[in-house]
């Protein structure tokens, strides 16, 4: 009895030596790298970050954090990791008055409790003044209370309609809904004769109804098609947008570059690809997918957020520096645009205070942030002491073409389609908010 | 060649309803030869091995490696996966098959529960999915298509269908009439007596493991190939569509597992223009798995094995 | 003659004493414990941790299911998580649609979920081993997919409760009780109704169920041929365990006010076994074990070190093997045990000297 039990045990102990080894060395390093430096514009000006004055900051640290959502297929961290390499830059320029900010990341995998708990430890034990680039599915309404109730407002990026609707919210890029729009635009001045839809099914009701409204106002056929993820069967998905669209018909994808490709795939496997006219919002506006879909150079319309990764303007030309000099692993994308652009609207408030840096004071000037310019947006960025915000509402169309991301449609109005955005652009005239 | 025919089934109609018949005929060529796998594996060693999906997904992930970051030929990554199922169920079944040899087959599936979380572990660690760029594996295979009653196909979904048919063929035909086959057979009805014959009982074991694990990496590479993305996650639970045929099979019979997985394949796929129920697809293999599993258990048993102590 | 009576109750309020003191010690140990959880942790830890903590209690319970289940009975379950999800959206909808007070809304979840738990249950008792294990688990997949389809209420109308225009500024989350609203009360109240969980556990092990349990798990066809209605009692512990996880869902829809089917993956089912086999199946204790595994390591291992919490996943294979091969106590089981092996390893020494003065006395 005794030696099976050590051979056992040493059977155990060899496998997991053997299966460490056999997979770290095969599978470590999987993350491409193709491509991250774009073509970066020559002798450009970039904005500098922080107090730029290129001293190293060495003072009693600043404290920030962040929860972002990472599960097996979607890795929300990036923003988080360019938003932290965005930190570094203003710490090596000066930091706030000479103080470091110190940028505490964490993790949850959907799990509410988690996401809960998170935000505790975050405010209650790591005494945080604020807490910026939150990004996940469902964290937005989880935590909204909480933050309300601390009288934070968080600076991040959106997936719900929590992070569009609630006071304590205000995201720096437009959310699906929003983006969807714009590409059912695209696709309508097009001349699509629908308007198909699908997204991952939590949150598919929020995010397609912009477009179902849009359809009913032209008065074409609209249909959104929630869907399950993981995508197990990406030829029957594709197959059945196309049938629903119809001849000449439009077809919008609203997924992450996890998902979309499978659909992608999909429709070239199908010989779907000229059936319809494809559109989708932001995340698969990148060269990596481009390199990957020259099938879809130019019949793909995607809604994007922001400005073209290789834009020549400051913001753009300070995001390729920093995420080359700070975050070299990390591609190029529109995630860390959403980092970059979280961490610096953070710092603008950091350096508005004055007096003691507190929560209380961080988060008062976080509230009383507008008309913050940036190239990186259509228009300038606000917060304002409003119910919801919506301050990105303006962007661009792109397509893919031979292995690039290059712009077809310049800054243009997300039709006005919600009450939301109706009141939201009153209250940008109202309190000049951003110009 | 034009269809005349035009009728509706349902609702929908016919020629909307073709080509999912296509898809699901070809994921179900993979779920089929999953199937035959686990089913001659748990004929051999009484072990229903949980983590086929998981060894098959880490296998096409290496191969995703090795084309992407190495400049080694594409055959040679492509033989690896396959490689690769083969020797880690061999080392698992060589390293724990007799440990769990003389236990009851519930905990011989838990341990290959086990082996799977570690895969997942391994995998969800060291090659994480990533924010702006998704692995994928496509075979060289699926560049060729044709068009069948309609409908597009590609060389790989006719290959997944094939190698099904001809590895249940092979099959049989191995358990049959050669020694080893044999000999599996009468491990599966009495382990003790047949060691106490003289056949190598270990061996004999060791060799359905190989066996059933090059299986495995194949599937792996095909399922890669054929869902389009290579998620690791989506790919180890893909192993219930692979269980649900085994189990139509009554764990028993190859071919009615060949069957079980193309239905398997079938339902899923042709549930999907159907507004009404295609959100619940992808609870069909579940589904097909409990009515197997209650027709299975369908007379009153008292059960004798001793408890699991 | 009167000596001799006097005698014997001597010696009976003897045996009567000697018998229950090792009860004794027993309860004051966990009377101890729980004094400490309550009171002692509290007040020391921050409140991510207490929060932590409340989710430990919750899965703790999930787990004594399991202890019921298999343990007790031989019965396995993968799909535990998911009763544990059917508990929490049933204590989301009843809260919505009606304004029971919070101690109701327990046991009326619990109540349904055990409904529910029997209902799967009974087809599935002609099933045992290999084949209850895979029909629990594709019972858990297909309710995963249903789940994921219907999404968890948010303040709608109709049986799913679900509108896809919610009111955000009027949605209540699940409403803790009036008494129990703060995190740090809510993990008082939610220690106290799992140590209630655990009692109704060990109340049913000591009494006819218990017993009957064990003959079944022991041989079923001696319980057959000793008239103990099979049927019944394997019912009576799908009822147990199910009521006991509904109970836990309720706790846990409150706990977090607005839960997602994001809550309850696929791969928790497996995890949940697996750390329930790691605790110790065999004992209540291997439950709160279980619980501490499934919450607690991970928070510590991301939130305190910085660990990719994925790596948890390849212990929990390793461990689950080690107690399947060689410990099927789990650490419940060979802690103690280990633990009485270094105590006399220490002791070693200490008895041989004495022993050597024994001899040359």
């Amino acid at each position: 009895m005794k030696s099976t039990k050590v051979k056992v045990g040493v059977a155990l102990a060899a496998t997991s030596i053997l299966a460490l080894v056999l997979a770290t060395w095969a599978i470590g390093g999987s993350q491409t790298r193709a491509a991250s430096q774009v073509g970066a514009a020559g002798n450009a000006k970039a904005a500098k970050c922080g107090m730029g004055n290129g001293k190293k900051a060495t003072g009693k640290p600043i404290k920030l954090g962040t929860i972002n959502m990472l599960i097996p297929g979607v890795d929300f961290t990036t923003i988080a990791k360019i938003a932290n390499a965005y930190f570094k830059c203003v710490n090596d320029n000066g930091g706030i008055h000479g103080r470091p900010i110190q940028y505490i990341q964490y993790t949850e995998q959907l799990n509410p409790a988690q996401q809960s708990t998170l935000a505790h430890k975050l405010i209650e034990s790591d005494k945080v003044v604020g807490i910026v680039g939150n990004t996940s599915f469902t964290e937005c309404g989880t935590n909204w209370k909480y933050y309300k109730s601390k009288g934070f407002t968080v600076i991040g990026a959106g997936v719900q309609a929590e992070c569009f609707g609630t006071p304590p919210i205000v995201e720096s890029n437009m959310g699906p809904r929003y983006s969807n729009i714009g590409a059912a635009q695209a696709l309508l001045k097009r001349g699509a004769k629908s308007l198909i839809i699908a997204s991952p099914n939590t949150i598919a009701a929020y995010a397609d109804g912009g477009v179902l409204k849009l359809a009913k106002q032209h008065h074409i056929k609209g249909k959104s098609f929630p869907i399950k993820l993981p995508v197990t069967d990406g030829n029957s998905v594709a197959l059945q947008l196309v049938q629903a669209a119809g001849k000449g018909g439009g077809v919008i994808l609203d997924f992450t570059p996890d998902t979309a490709p499978t659909i992608m795939r999909g429709a070239i496997a199908q010989g779907l690809v000229n059936q319809v006219k494809w559109g989708s919002s932001t995340p698969i506006a990148n060269t990596f997918m481009a390199k990957q879909f020259p099938q879809f150079d130019g019949k793909i319309f995607i809604n994007n957020e922001f400005q073209n990764l290789t834009a020549p303007g400051p913001d753009m030309t300070s995001y390729r520096q920093i995420n080359k000099k700070y975050a070299p692993k990390v591609d190029l994308q529109a995630f860390g645009q959403m980092g970059y652009m979280d961490a610096k609207f953070a710092t603008i408030a950091l350096l508005k205070v004055k007096g003691a840096i507190t929560a209380a004071s961080y988060n008062k000037s976080v509230r009383s942030l507008k008309n913050i310019k940036t190239d990186i947006l259509c228009k300038p960025w606000y917060v304002g002491n409003l119910a919801y915000h919506i301050p990105n509402n303006y962007d661009i169309t792109v397509t893919y073409k031979k292995g690039k991301v290059v712009k077809v449609d310049s800054c243009f109005a997300i039709a006005p389609v919600d009450k939301s955005l109706v009141q939201t652009r009153k209250w940008e005239k109202q309190f000049h908010l951003n110009g | 060649m034009s269809s005349v025919v035009a009728f509706s089934v349902f609702g929908v109609d016919w020629v909307f309803l073709k080509p999912y018949i296509v898809l699901g005929l070809a994921l179900g060529g993979v779920y089929a030869l999953s199937g035959v796998g686990i089913v001659v594996l748990y004929k051999a060693t009484g072990v229903l091995n949980l983590a086929f999906g998981a060894v098959g997904a880490a296998g096409a992930l290496i191969t995703y490696w090795m084309i992407n970051h190495t400049s080694w030929p594409h055959w040679l990554a492509y033989t690896t996966c396959v490689a690769f199922g083969g020797a880690v169920n061999l080392l698992y079944g060589v390293l724990f098959g007799p440990a769990f040899a003389k236990r009851d087959p519930l905990v011989k599936m838990m341990g290959t529960l086990a082996l799977a979380l570690i895969l997942l572990g391994l995998m969800a660690w060291r090659a994480p999915a990533g924010g702006a760029f998704v692995r994928v594996l496509t075979l060289p295979s699926t560049d060729h298509s044709y068009t069948v009653f309609g409908a597009v196909v590609n060389l790989t979904q006719i290959l997944a269908l094939a190698f099904a048919f001809v590895l249940t063929v092979v099959t049989t035909l191995f358990l049959r009439y050669t020694r080893l086959g044999t000999a599996y057979r009468a491990i599966a009805d009495d382990r003790e007596i047949t060691s106490t014959l003289g056949v190598p009982v270990r061996r004999v074991e060791a060799s359905a493991w190989l066996g059933s694990g090059l299986v495995c990496g194949a599937a792996g590479l095909l399922l890669a190939d054929l869902y389009t993305s290579l998620d690791y996650s989506a790919l180890t639970f893909l192993v219930i569509s692979s269980l649900a045929a085994a189990l139509i099979g009554r764990l028993r019979s190859l071919w009615v597992t060949m069957a079980g997985g193309l239905i398997v394949g079938l339902v899923q796929a042709i549930l999907t223009p159907y507004s009404s129920v295609t959100q619940y697809r992808a609870a069909a293999p579940f589904v097909l798995s409990i009515v197997a599993l209650l027709w299975l258990g369908r007379k009153r048993v008292v059960v004798f094995s001793p408890t699991t102590r | 003659m009167a000596t001799a009576h006097a005698g014997e109750k001597q010696e009976g309020a003897r045996r009567r004493l000697s018998v229950e003191r090792p009860d004794l010690i027993r309860g004051l140990v966990i009377a101890a414990l729980l004094a400490i959880a309550l009171l002692v942790l509290p007040a020391t830890l921050g409140s991510d941790w207490i929060k932590t903590l409340t989710s430990v209690a919750i899965y703790s319970v999930v787990a004594a299911g399991l202890v019921v289940l298999y343990g007790r009975v031989g019965m396995i379950s993968l799909g535990q998580i998911a009763l544990l999800a059917i508990g929490t959206w049933t204590a989301t909808r009843l809260s919505f649609a009606t304004d029971l007070p919070f101690p109701v809304l327990i046991l009326v979840t619990g109540a349904i979920t055990c409904v529910i738990g029997v209902l799967i249950g009974l087809p599935a008792l002609r099933l045992s081993g290999l084949y209850l294990a895979l029909i629990t688990l594709m019972a858990a997949g297909a309710v995963n997919v249903v789940l994921t389809t219907i999404n968890f209420p948010n303040g709608g109308g109709g049986f799913t409760g679900r509108t896809d225009a919610p009111n955000l500024s009027g949605l209540k989350p699940v409403a803790r009780p009036d008494v129990a609203g703060s995190d740090v009360a809510y993990y008082r109240y939610t220690v106290v109704v799992c140590a209630l969980m655990f009692l109704l556990a060990l109340v049913h092990f000591a009494a006819k169920p218990g017993r009957a349990w064990a003959v079944i798990r022991q041989s079923e066809p001696a319980a057959l041929a000793g008239g103990v209605n099979i049927t019944l009692y394997k019912l009576w512990a799908f009822a147990l365990a199910s009521f006991m996880t509904g109970v836990a869902g309720c706790l846990l829809a409150a706990d977090v006010g607005a839960p997602t089917v994001y809550g309850f993956p696929n791969q928790d089912s497996l995890t949940m076994i697996a750390t329930a086999l790691i605790g110790g199946i065999y004992t209540l204790w291997g439950a709160v074990v279980a619980g501490i595994f499934m919450q607690l390591v991970p928070f510590i291992f991301q939130a305190e070190w910085h660990f990719n919490p994925n790596f948890l996943l390849i212990i929990f294979g390793v461990g689950l093997l080690q107690v399947l091969l060689t410990a099927p106590g789990g650490l419940a089981d060979q802690l103690p045990k280990d633990l009485a092996k270094l105590g006399r390893l220490i002791a070693r020494p200490f008895r041989k000297r004495s022993a050597e003065s024994k001899e040359s006395a």
